[in-house]
């Protein structure tokens, strides 16, 4: 309560605090005569009523006024009655002004009973946080949200599998998770929980970053996922939704791809061990704070549910006839991406992103999601793989049939300070619909040729040696027909092909709708 | 380094720094100390207005019987009053505001130096600016683009972390050897070229 008046009392509005200061004042001197009569020093009662005012302003200025005056009254004389009330009036304005301003703005709900209503799809920003992110990055040439997404995925996945094995294990990652954030992981472990396992993260997205005005940003992301808890009775699955916030100084540097994997200390980069009172026992800093890199302040459960998603759901296509969005100034970066890569060929990396897209839809359409595996980074694989475990658990498919790319068109070509990306806006045609185990079509159609479009967006190490795109079924570093493994290592030169070290793999799909740019 | 111990020799100590640290790196160092870094009238207005509050409050309860004329008098002088003392107490200006409040305006005094003080217009974009607030306790640190993409993450990093903590309670001693670990960082990832001409003034920048 001190804490937010002082907030109120010290912008920097001199103004507000007059407003403040004066307010109480006036009404201190207006109020006399109730005053003199309770104090009995009558030498200085007298004045007249407050009297309304002209118009609505002067008479809610008057009420106001009048329930002050009654409030003050009340305080004084009836002390039982008064006090109460003043504490009801004072939490309400303080409610009003403050507290419910601050969630409005933020979104954040108490992770005091571990669950909180869920967060609506409207509360993204339809155009998602581009312009946010290169702000970012005026602090921090090295933040690429493609690490940034990589890091959360990681570090979603190791603090769920700690805490199956209880608070101890995930107190090891203290430098990235705060208290809060630990208690209200450990909060929700069943009795005897022995074991999470089968972490998938079905879907993670930004929902707000604020801060960049000040020395210390935050980042909220939502996250869907899908785990399976182990205890004594048995093992049960769960489909969670829930919300994350990070934060981090805002000028510190983002570490290179190979540290943001929340394996190492954040400050020193040694693996992570927990020394005396929890400071790594290699630099011997206790991490409590977004010092050094980004660090989960708060979580909130919004949603724990057994049961799966709803995949049988009929959704009309969106977005197919509107407009291709390229970023301002795509030309000029095209041209000088092509200048900057001379061994780059368009038609290359069209049929490259041909070959990815077919085998997606043949993946897809097979419940074969293995065979995307050297196509997509780790974390859309994840993600994908968590929609495909969903169906197969409902023993349903959603096949896309007799599909066939109509149209390729490149709209965006970003460098950052790991990666080069280019998104193309990918037009396709087939016959989607989903069938039951017996073979029935529960949703979609056999019979109507389906129109859709998306944003895909490729990247490439920037380290990468500089080749044309391939088109074929062989790994892109040695040469050997394609077999990886989950983690996406080549079986033959043990290359890890899905991080972009040698050639172009899908990192994101976005709708018609939702593309910004 | 309170504001008492600023002097002329402290500023000849930290312009030798900066010239030693620029004789082996590209990067071009400025230092900036600043009394403060915003205008704190709201809380000098707080003051007063709490200072003359307290007063009503006794002149309204106090056995003793005033005219009621004491009543407007006494309540402005005692808003004036408590408006120049606190005016001259930077205890009681720190009181009553927020550490959020101070960091972002020595930020935001930093961030308006940079441009003010040409360090964003360097040819290589090799400018870094150190600028240390003393009634905030805060010390920043604004690197243009050519350095932060030139030095590793983990370093800069640890740099950064060592300067802030100097910064919270500047004095030389402390400052010299943050600033000495930026140099060697700056020499390692920018050292310095055959022509390193010196773009910008040695001499720290006093605003006391």
């Amino acid at each position: 309560m001190i804490k937010a008046i002082k907030r109120l009392l010290t912008g920097q509005h001199p103004e507000r605090v007059l407003v403040f200061c004066c307010v109480p004042l006036l009404l201190l001197i207006l109020n006399a005569d109730v005053f003199a009569r309770v104090g009995g020093g009558q030498s200085y009662g007298g004045g007249g009523d407050g009297g309304s005012g002209d118009g609505a302003a002067g008479a809610i200025l008057w009420l106001v006024f009048q329930l002050f005056r009654i409030l003050l009254y009340l305080t004084i004389e009836y002390p039982l009655i008064g006090i109460p009330l003043d504490i009801i009036v004072v939490a309400g304005v303080f409610y009003f002004f403050f507290w419910r301003r601050q969630r409005i703005q933020t979104g954040i709900f108490s992770t005091a009973t571990g669950t909180a209503p869920a967060l609506e799809n409207s509360d993204i920003p339809t155009g998602g946080f581009v312009r946010e992110f290169d702000q970012l990055r005026k602090f921090d040439p090295n933040f690429s949200e493609i690490i940034f997404t990589d890091f959360c995925y990681a570090l979603y996945g190791k603090a769920q599998e700690a805490r199956g094995r209880g608070a101890e294990a995930l107190d090891l990652y203290s430098p990235y998770l705060s208290d809060a954030a630990r208690s209200s992981l450990v909060q929700r472990n069943q009795p005897g929980l022995k074991e999470v396992k089968g972490v998938i993260v079905g879907s993670m997205a930004v929902s707000s970053v604020r801060g960049l005005e000040t020395p210390i940003v935050q980042i909220g992301v939502l996250f869907e996922s899908n785990y399976t808890e182990v205890t004594p009775n048995g093992e049960s699955s769960f489909y969670i939704r829930e919300r994350w916030d990070l934060e981090r100084k805002r000028d510190v540097l983002s570490p290179e791809p190979e540290q943001a994997r929340a394996l190492h200390c954040p400050r020193c980069g040694a693996p992570l061990q927990r020394g005396n009172a929890g400071a790594c026992a290699f630099c011997n800093t206790r991490i409590d704070s977004g010092e050094f890199q980004w660090y989960v302040s708060a979580i909130t459960l919004l949603d724990r549910e057994d049961r799966g998603p709803l995949l049988t759901a009929d959704v009309p296509e969106v977005g197919t006839e509107f407009p291709s969005v390229f970023q301002p100034g795509f030309e000029n970066a095209r041209v000088e991406f092509e200048r900057n890569h001379p061994e780059f060929a368009w038609n290359d990396f069209y049929a490259r992103a041909n070959l990815i897209f077919s085998e997606l839809q043949a993946a897809w359409s097979t419940l074969n999601w293995e065979r995307a595996r050297p196509h997509e980074t780790d974390s859309i694989f994840q993600m994908h793989q968590y929609w495909i475990d969903a169906y197969r658990k409902q023993n349903l498919r959603n096949v896309l049939d007799r599909f066939a790319v109509t149209a390729m068109q490149p709209v965006k070509i970003k460098e950052d300070a790991f990666y080069n990306s280019i998104t193309m806006r990918i037009g396709a045609q087939g016959y989607d619909y989903t069938v039951d185990a017996s073979g029935r079509v529960v949703s979609g159609s056999k019979d109507r040729l389906r129109h859709w479009s998306e944003y895909w967006t490729f990247i490439r190490n920037r380290e990468a040696k500089p080749v044309a795109a391939r088109a074929d079924l062989n790994c892109p570093n040695c040469g050997a027909p394609l077999k990886v493994n989950v983690s996406g290592i080549c079986a033959f030169c043990n290359g890890k092909i899905t991080s972009g070290e040698f050639d172009w793999v899908l990192s994101r799909i976005e709708q018609d709708e939702s593309y910004s740019g | 380094m309170n504001r008492s111990r600023i002097d002329q020799d402290a500023c000849e100590t930290l312009a030798g720094c900066v010239t030693e640290i620029e004789k082996y790196t590209a990067a071009e160092l400025v230092i900036v100390v600043r009394a403060r870094s915003g205008h704190y009238a709201h809380a000098d207005y707080l003051f007063g207005a709490l200072l003359a509050l307290l007063g009503l409050v006794f002149l309204l309860f106090s056995p003793v019987e005033f005219n009621q004329y004491w009543v407007l008098i006494d309540v402005v002088l005692l808003f004036v009053l408590g408006a120049y003392v606190s005016s001259k107490t930077e205890a009681i200006r720190r009181l009553l505001t927020t550490g959020k409040f101070r960091a972002s305006v020595a930020r935001t005094g930093a961030a308006a130096m940079f441009y003010e003080a040409g360090i964003a217009n360097t040819s290589a974009e090799m400018g870094v600016l150190v600028y240390v607030s003393l009634f905030e306790r805060r010390l920043e640190l604004i690197a243009d683009r050519g350095v932060l993409q030139a030095v590793p993450s983990q370093e800069w990093n640890e740099c950064l972390f060592g300067l802030h903590q100097a910064g919270r309670d500047p004095e030389l001693e402390g400052m010299l050897k943050a600033l000495r670990l930026l140099g060697a960082l700056l020499a390692a990832y920018l050292p310095a070229s055959d022509d390193n001409p010196n773009e910008l003034p040695d001499m720290p920048r006093f605003e006391l």
